[in-house]
């Protein structure tokens, strides 16, 4: 019988044990990846506490509890040889290569671990076991007989050997750097392979669907018994009892899976996405539209363009417009500022109905899938607005004042009041704006619901979610039912020389490659790009500018709806997204860990931003100054939850607070219609002023619907989003980029950005890239903590595209330390934080301070800011950076 | 026919000459130490003859002889006596950096000259107000085993402070203990008194 381990306290003690040795800061692994020594001891232990109940059944391996103890303490501490300063310069490139084996140092280690882990293994012989064990996942099999005699003469029992191939295995399939590998290892190593079977499922990464993809993944998986034991960036390794079957799931159930994680996304209000600009492309997202909320998008259209913004236009302008209005309507004559102003009026009032009959425009014609379909739209769009209006519609395109307004507006102003229910006035030009816009509005929502019950149609947002579930499985590349890799290179290569003469638009026979993903697809199975997925996708490529005319860029469906599914998770189109990953793996239960870290953190996050937090201060990611105030002189690893929380609160200041109070005593003016008994009667309450009850609001005594709107409406900032379900990839979209003053230089904002990576990649113990939603991770391998973006500058300075883990506290510190001088020195805002981070020498700061302050002089704690800078000339490392 | 000279020279680091810099900073550090210096206020101040010296350095002069010259007398020329253990630092320094500077590239002696210039000025500084913030707690340490209580000061000085550590140190020469002194005159001598020579300078420039 084996008796069951408290996972979560052994965890949490050897990482407490770990940290207070400074493991997360030294390194394990380093080749195109990097691992930290506790990530990757801590990873072991993981990994042996899922593998022990199935290892230690009486069928398999038959483990006594001190038997398991040993197992826990000797993966932890087989790699503490590692700690030694020669090994981590050797790791680092520093220094000659040197082993890593210590046998004292282990032996000094272990029973430091048996009193950290709370185990009760006590004898001297024990713990020589234990380090031997610990030692054997090292030595060559010439050598380990060495070992094994050596535990035999030590007292130790028949069983080392036993216990030794365990760790060893352990060790072999923690060490793997790839989940492809790690279950080759297991397979090939007898210790666990007539123990243990493993699977994998490995994934294309390519954002937020790679993040439901795994998630429904390992779902399939798990309804299969497989269980999830190593996660990966884009892959994750599960594991089962040898002698269970070892049937994967089909692809089919992971796409069932994934279609109903999309359909939850699909279910979120979405009005807000479909409605795009006047200007370009009034419906960007035709693949969101359900026709039964054909009401509200067109109520979403109407509130698009204000009904004064024309008139407030300057009179040249107006003029022009007018003038080609007056010839559409066969007027010849001059008009004169009085008349101008006059038509102004009307144009600019009509706008709002302008957009409306846009929208119903591009809405009809994704309703008329046929041509009976399209008969029928005429005949009800005729009957209601004139014979021939059909074809005005039709012929407008993007917001033409002039011409919407004689062609469109002008014939439905005329038409008889009793035509749209109005008997009381002639015209409909007669009623109010707002009566003539709800009247258009409920008219053409009956057309479109009209053909639509006529004919059948279904909404292109009802077979959305089969639809991208079917793209998106096909990043699977295991489990594959069809991945012959050959012919899929092969027709890449065919793609990419045959896409050259269509990349710059869609036509159905042409070959396409993907300019984001590289897959390759027919016209058939392409997009063009628009500006609401790709920026500037008139100029994202070079590719075929010299072979003809160059309109939009044409991607891929799996890629568009990728963007579509990033807006529809935040609600919003992204600027900026926050990219969590693994150093290099994770096991099962620090996983988990990972997810409910960055889950408290975007929650708290989240409250902040929505006005129910804490009233006296505000959640900004781009002010960096208050972080690195709070993070100079700590370890980000050992912030508690709470101070990670509150590492971006800011005070608000009493002028800003007051300033808050204002707004919300107008938005409680324009809520209760100006009157305050109304508020009182709502409440409950008595307040005597605006200013009483906008008191109330800021500090959240009272529980009102309206109070929390206005409240979340004030507050508001820029919103910070989550996407987290697995630990393989977890993203946190930023509904603004991340920068200081408006004009800031694109370094200072990089740097920015670097300081909250590393700040969170130490404190998550992962890696962290902030990059601009559509830029994606990168595909190949990458070694560090924190992602420095591509700035030739920023590159030279850091001398690298992730900052190394050893590295990551001295740079956090460097930046910190940066803007916290930047003040000081006076140096043009938008490009301080770079100058006083590169300046060389940095002692050379110390002279700028003084001449820039009035009093001339320096601070200790100025001069000790100073000495974190990278070019600070240190003397007691030769000069050389930390 | 001419043959092609083949040269494949290695960039120079800079990086290479930092210990060698960082002894220089050290002698030069050392020398500064042990003279007297007539104010902390400004760069010119603190870094005495051997910004001087740099100056020269950066303007081309690089004759190790005739710097030692100029700097001797440019201390004699601000009166300070110069013990032989300081004479001989100033010398090792300077045949030091000039040795080093005539050993670098061209496109390299300003960035020395600079990492040794302000590399110094900082160490200098830093020295200056660690110096002065040790004095500072001295002062508050010499109140609060005289008053224990700031209510005491209060009373005594006739003043009204919050705490302790709010009261400013005081110059030398306001102290006094002279029969007419007030209480306040009495503990700023005292305290001066119990403070030794030499490092009122830097405190009471800044005040």
């Amino acid at each position: 019988m084996i008796a069951s381990f408290d996972r979560t306290s052994i965890i949490a003690n050897a990482l407490s044990w770990m940290r207070a040795r400074g493991w997360h800061r030294l390194l394990a692994k380093r080749s195109h990846f990097e691992q930290s020594l506790l990530e990757h001891s801590l990873l072991e232990l993981d990994a042996l506490l899922e593998l022990l109940p199935t290892l230690g059944l009486p069928n398999h391996y038959d483990f006594s509890q001190q038997e398991q103890e040993i197992l826990c303490v000797a993966v932890l501490v087989h790699d503490t040889g590692k700690e030694a300063p020669a090994w981590q310069a050797y790791v680092q490139g520093k220094g000659k290569k040197v082993g890593h084996i210590d046998l004292d140092l282990t032996l000094s280690v272990v029973p430091e671990v048996c009193a950290a882990l709370n185990l009760n293994v006590n004898h001297q012989h024990v713990h020589e076991l234990i380090a031997r064990c610990a030692e054997f996942h090292h030595n060559r099999p010439a050598r380990s007989d060495g070992d094994i005699l050596a535990a035999m003469f030590g007292g130790a029992t028949e069983r080392f050997q036993c216990l030794a191939h365990v760790v060893k295995g352990i060790d072999h399939l923690c060490s793997a750097s790839t989940a492809a590998d790690a279950v080759r290892v297991v397979r090939r190593d007898a210790a666990l392979s007539n123990h243990i079977k493993v699977a994998l499922h490995q994934t294309k990464v390519r954002g937020i669907s790679t993040v439901l993809l795994h998630a429904a993944a390992r779902e399939a998986f798990s309804n299969h018994g497989w269980k999830p034991l190593l996660y990966f960036k884009d892959s994750t390794v599960y594991v089962r009892p040898a002698e269970e079957s070892e049937a994967l799931p089909p692809q089919i159930q992971i796409e069932q899976s994934l279609r109903s994680k999309i359909e939850n996304l699909l279910s979120k209000d979405v009005v807000g996405l479909i409605i795009g600009s006047p200007q370009a492309n009034i419906l960007p997202k035709p693949d969101l539209v359900k026709f039964e909320e054909t009401r509200s998008y067109l109520r979403q259209a109407a509130n698009r363009i204000g009904s004064q913004s024309f008139a407030k236009k300057a009179m040249e302008k107006r003029r022009d417009v007018v003038q080609k209005y007056w010839v559409l309507i066969g007027k010849q004559t001059y008009p004169s500022d009085e008349e101008v102003n006059s038509e102004s009026m009307n144009i600019s009032v009509a706008q709002p109905e302008m957009i409306v009959l846009k929208a119903f425009k591009a809405l009809i014609t994704l309703c008329c899938t046929s041509n009976s379909a399209e008969s029928l739209a005429i005949q009800l769009y005729e009957q209601s607005f004139g014979s021939g209006s059909w074809k005005h519609l039709k012929s407008t395109s993007t917001l033409m004042p002039s011409r919407d307004m004689a062609e469109l507006i002008d014939p439905y102003w005329i038409l008889p009041g009793t035509t749209f229910g109005f008997p009381a006035v002639s015209r409909l030009k007669q009623l109010s704006e707002q009566q003539r816009v709800s009247a258009l509005i409920e008219r053409l929502t009956e057309i479109v619901q009209g053909v639509c019950t006529a004919h059948g149609v279904l909404s292109p947002r009802t077979e959305l979610a089969d639809k991208m579930s079917s793209c998106f499985v096909q990043d699977l590349i295991e489990p594959n039912d069809a991945s012959n890799w050959q012919e899929i290179a092969a027709l890449q290569e065919e793609h990419y020389s045959a896409s050259k003469l269509s990349a710059g638009g869609l036509s159905l026979k042409a070959q396409y490659l993907c300019p984001i993903c590289n897959q390759s697809f027919s016209g058939l199975s392409g997009t063009k790009a628009s500006a609401d997925f790709v920026d500037k996708p008139k100029s994202h490529t070079n590719r075929a500018t010299s072979l003809g005319s160059f309109d939009s860029i044409v991607i891929c469906h799996s890629c568009y709806y990728e963007k579509l599914l990033m807006q529809l998770a935040c609600g919003e189109k992204p600027q900026e997204v926050i990219y969590v990953i693994p150093q290099l793996n994770l096991g099962p239960r620090h996983g988990e860990l990972l997810v409910e870290k960055v889950r408290a953190w975007a929650s708290a996050a989240q409250l902040q931003l929505s006005g129910e937090g804490d009233s006296s201060h505000a959640f900004y990611l781009n002010v960096i100054q208050t972080p690195a105030r709070k993070i100079l002189d700590k370890d980000p690893l050992f912030l508690t939850e709470a101070e990670l929380v509150s590492l971006f609160m800011n005070r608000i200041s009493a002028d800003k607070q007051k300033d808050r109070q204002k707004k919300i005593v107008v938005a409680l003016k324009e809520e209760f219609d100006d009157d305050l008994s109304e508020v009182n009667a709502r409440s409950g309450l008595t307040f005597s002023s605006w200013e009483e009850a906008a008191v109330t609001v800021l500090d959240k005594s009272v529980n009102l619907q309206e109070f929390a709107l206005i409240r979340r409406e004030i507050f508001r900032s820029a919103n910070l989003h989550l996407v987290c379900e697995t630990p393989n990839l977890i993203l946190v979209p930023l509904a603004r980029e991340i920068s200081g003053v408006n004009d800031e230089s694109e370094i200072s904002k990089a740097l920015r950005k670097l300081f909250i990576a590393l700040a969170l990649g130490l404190a998550f113990n992962a890696r962290v890239a902030i990059k601009k939603e559509g830029d994606g991770l990168e595909h190949g391998p990458s070694a560090g903590c924190a992602y420095v973006a591509p700035l030739p500058a920023l590159r030279a300075l850091i001398e690298a595209e992730w900052i190394p883990i050893p590295d990551a506290l001295m740079w956090l510190r460097a930046i910190g330390s940066a803007s916290l001088l930047s003040r000081d020195t006076k140096f043009p805002e938008r490009n301080a934080l770079f100058q006083v981070l590169s300046a060389a020498p940095a002692e050379w700061i110390v002279r700028r301070i003084e001449q820039a302050s009035d009093s001339g002089t320096v601070t200790m704690k100025q001069i000790e800011l100073i000495e974190q800078l990278p070019n600070f000339t240190r003397r007691e490392t030769g000069g050389k950076r930390l | 026919m001419r043959r092609p000279i083949a040269v494949q020279a290695d960039p120079f680091d800079i990086e290479s000459i930092q210990p060698r810099l960082n002894i220089i900073r050290e002698t030069f550090g050392r020398f500064l130490d042990s003279i007297s210096i007539k104010t902390t206020l400004s760069k010119h101040g603190l870094m005495g003859s051997v910004g001087k010296i740099l100056s020269e350095i950066r303007s081309g002069r690089s004759d190790a002889a005739s710097l030692k010259g100029y700097a001797l007398r440019v201390q004699e020329q601000s009166g300070s006596q110069l013990s032989t253990a300081s004479i001989k630092d100033l010398e090792s320094g300077i045949e030091d950096l000039v040795e080093l500077f005539t050993g670098v590239p061209l496109a390299f002696r300003d960035q020395l000259i600079d990492r040794l210039d302000y590399g110094l000025y900082f160490d200098l500084r830093k020295k200056n107000l660690e110096r002065k913030e040790a004095i500072i707690k001295q002062w508050h340490s010499f109140l609060l085993n005289r008053y224990a209580e700031i209510e005491k000061l209060n009373s005594a000085w006739k003043e009204n402070h919050e705490s302790l550590g709010d009261v400013m140190i005081q110059k030398k020469a306001t102290g006094s203990r002279s029969k007419d002194a007030t209480p306040k005159q009495v503990d700023v001598f005292e305290f001066w008194e119990s403070v030794g020579k030499g490092n009122e300078t830097l405190v009471i420039e800044e005040e």
